[in-house]
């Protein structure tokens, strides 16, 4: 058994580190769709008047 | 006079502002026209506005697509993920020089033996050998004699062997080669390698690869919206959708819909009236989202040898299957009805801010980043997986890359390909990436750079240009990823709608990618006669539908209980 850890030590850290980030993804998907976010990666970002609206009220709040 | 009842009284209104207006506020400039309103006499035109509008779409792809964005892409693709590249490209031209001659002397000398094989003896004048021509993969027929010959001959001695990029300048391995390098260093098993390389970084490398093509399109489209020429192009479509059933309002979630479909679905809210909504909702992921230009490129490049028509007719073939459906869906009786009033104020023209811009462009391109190493990274997993291992008669293995037939997503796709068969690109491998698509549209890419892995070449030989137009188009537009199945779930609140628009989105595309490939084929007399009289079928039902008459009930059928 020690044999064959030693022998595959590398194939095993990097299944770990693979496997790790896999769980990772995986996580992050779920944890964006409980916060209703997308999982296409789209928000405000996507709409064309992303950054152009909602300026003026903005600034209308500032002091 | 073709203005409706809506935008008559809206015109009152704006004339009765104007005249309370005119009594109490005096203009610097009163008669004349602003740098704006100058401007909209030329692009708003009623005759003007579509040509205007079609040219700056072609210039905003061909720019993207062929000129800035292929260079870098290109980049990208063959030399950061492909095999490498030179620093400052110091020695790539001596390089390209050496490897020109290496190359035209092994094509020589393959052609003599060629002509030894042929003939049994060898040519005692000129003999003919072949180059391909790396874009269009088309075979150039060229004449040599003895002498060249001769020359080739010493060529390959002088030089022994291929020339290696790593003996020229100073070389940079591309991150497969170092992660490849590195592996083997570790040792890590076969398969792993094979893992890391052939799936994850061939898929999401492959998506990766059209950021740059990207990030150009997004800051062009950008400097259309903040500058207010997207506003215009809703206006002076506004006439044009009308005319076919839709609302200008139609045109706003469309707009959206080019960045991501999801807020381009949601924005249809704004439509009071439902059955505009519903069909806006339909239509909408029929404009090519950012999602799909890597796709999109991916074909124009490898197929049409990077054409910037074929990215321009994309966009163009989204809104034309938008005022299909518009007129076709106007015809039944869940979506009949005048379309609702669509008023909007047009910004003046002004100087978009750097900042905003380019904090746009780089929002949608980080999502795109985001997502190529979340959803992408995972899907390459399960793909390589499912193409490179299956059951074979010594039991369930990995499989060699001639064996792929073999695997389980072989067997999956195979089942499903014919359906496809009709399209022209019945194959397992184009079958099972349109599936895959259905996760993310980037996927195509991903599954495709999986599938072959000598990149485009092997597309480009799987495809001729029309079956390559017909997968492009049923990819386009058929059903969206399942997240914006997800939107047109919520914003349609019925399951039953929900259906009918995947159906309607999946049978509609289904017909126009067969009516290409039939019709392509009888152009190039390599007709199939079921296949023709289906296409012809299908084109003979839409035409029906686009010219029947569109009656509107004008009788009260319905019981109404009268009360006192």
């Amino acid at each position: 058994m020690i044999m064959w850890i030693s022998e595959n030590i590398a194939t095993i850290i990097i299944c770990i580190i693979l496997t790790t980030l896999v769980i990772g993804i995986i996580a992050s998907l779920i944890r964006n769709k409980k916060r209703g976010k997308s999982s296409c990666g789209c928000g405000c970002s996507g709409c064309a008047m992303s950054n152009s609206c909602h300026l003026r009220s903005h600034q209308d709040n500032k002091p | 006079m073709d203005d409706d009842a809506e935008s008559i009284i809206t015109n009152e209104r704006y004339v009765y502002i104007g005249e309370i207006i005119k009594g109490c506020y005096k203009k610097k400039s009163a008669g004349k026209l602003s740098k704006s309103d100058k401007i909209d006499r030329i692009v708003t035109n009623r005759f003007l506005g579509l040509p205007i509008f079609a040219v700056i779409m072609f210039l905003v792809y061909y720019i993207s697509m062929v000129t800035v964005g292929t260079t870098a892409t290109d980049w990208a693709n063959d030399e950061l993920f492909g095999e490498g590249w030179y620093l400052f490209g110091i020695g790539r031209s001596e390089y390209s020089q050496d490897a020109e001659k290496y190359s035209n002397a092994s094509l020589i000398v393959e052609g003599y033996e060629a002509y030894i094989e042929e003939n049994g003896s060898a040519p005692t004048g000129d003999f003919s050998y072949f180059v391909q021509n790396e874009e269009t993969l088309e075979l150039i027929e060229n004449t040599a004699d003895q002498n060249d010959y001769a020359q080739a001959i010493n060529t390959l001695k002088e030089y022994n062997s291929e020339p290696d990029p790593a003996d020229y300048g100073v070389w940079v391995p591309s991150i497969s080669v170092l992660v490849g390098n590195a592996l083997d260093w570790a040792g890590a098993a076969d398969w792993l390698s094979g893992l890391i390389i052939d799936g994850i970084i061939a898929g999401v490398g492959a998506v990766l690869g059209f950021v740059p093509q990207m990030l150009i399109l997004f800051l062009m489209l950008a400097i259309l919206e903040a500058c207010g020429y997207m506003a215009r192009i809703a206006f002076v479509l506004d006439r044009v959708f009308r005319k076919f059933g839709l609302s200008g309002k139609s045109f706003i979630p469309m707009l959206i819909g080019t960045g991501c479909g999801i807020p381009g679905i949601v924005a249809s809210r704004t439509i009071e009236n439902e059955r505009d909504r519903r069909m806006t909702i339909m239509t909408t992921t029929f404009i090519p989202c950012g999602a799909k230009i890597p796709f999109i490129s991916m074909v124009a490049g490898a197929v049409f040898g990077g054409s910037a028509w074929v990215a321009t007719s994309a966009y163009f073939i989204g809104m034309a299957a938008i005022i299909i459906s518009g007129i076709m869906l106007k015809k039944t009786k869940m979506f009949s009805g005048d379309p609702a009033p669509f008023v909007m104020e047009l910004p003046a023209y002004h100087l978009p801010t750097a900042g905003n811009v380019l904090r746009s462009m780089w929002e949608r391109g980080w999502s795109f980043i985001k997502k190529a190493g979340t959803i992408i990274l995972l899907s390459t997993i399960v793909i390589w997986f499912a193409t490179y291992f299956g059951f074979t008669s010594d039991g369930f293995r990995m499989l060699g890359e001639e064996e792929l037939d073999k695997s389980i997503l072989a067997a999956i796709g195979g089942a499903i390909a014919w359906i496809f068969a009709p399209l022209g690109w019945g194959n397992w491998q184009a079958a099972v990436s349109s599936i895959t698509g259905l996760v993310a549209k980037e996927n195509i890419v991903g599954t495709m750079s999986i599938f072959y892995p000598n990149g485009w070449i092997e597309i480009a030989e799987n495809f001729t240009k029309i079956s390559g137009y017909s997968f492009l188009v049923f990819n386009l537009l058929c059903a969206p990823c399942f997240a914006a199945i997800g939107a047109i779930k919520r914003e349609m609140n019925s399951s039953k709608w929900t259906w009918f628009a995947i159906g309607y989105q999946c049978l509609f595309v289904y017909g126009i990618a067969l009516m290409i490939n039939q019709f392509g084929l009888l152009l190039t007399n390599d007709l199939n006669i079921i296949g023709l009289v289906a296409a012809v079928a299908v084109l003979a039902f839409m035409i029906y539908m686009l010219f029947k008459p569109y009656k509107e009930s004008t009788k009260l059928t319905k019981a109404v209980k009268l009360t006192q």
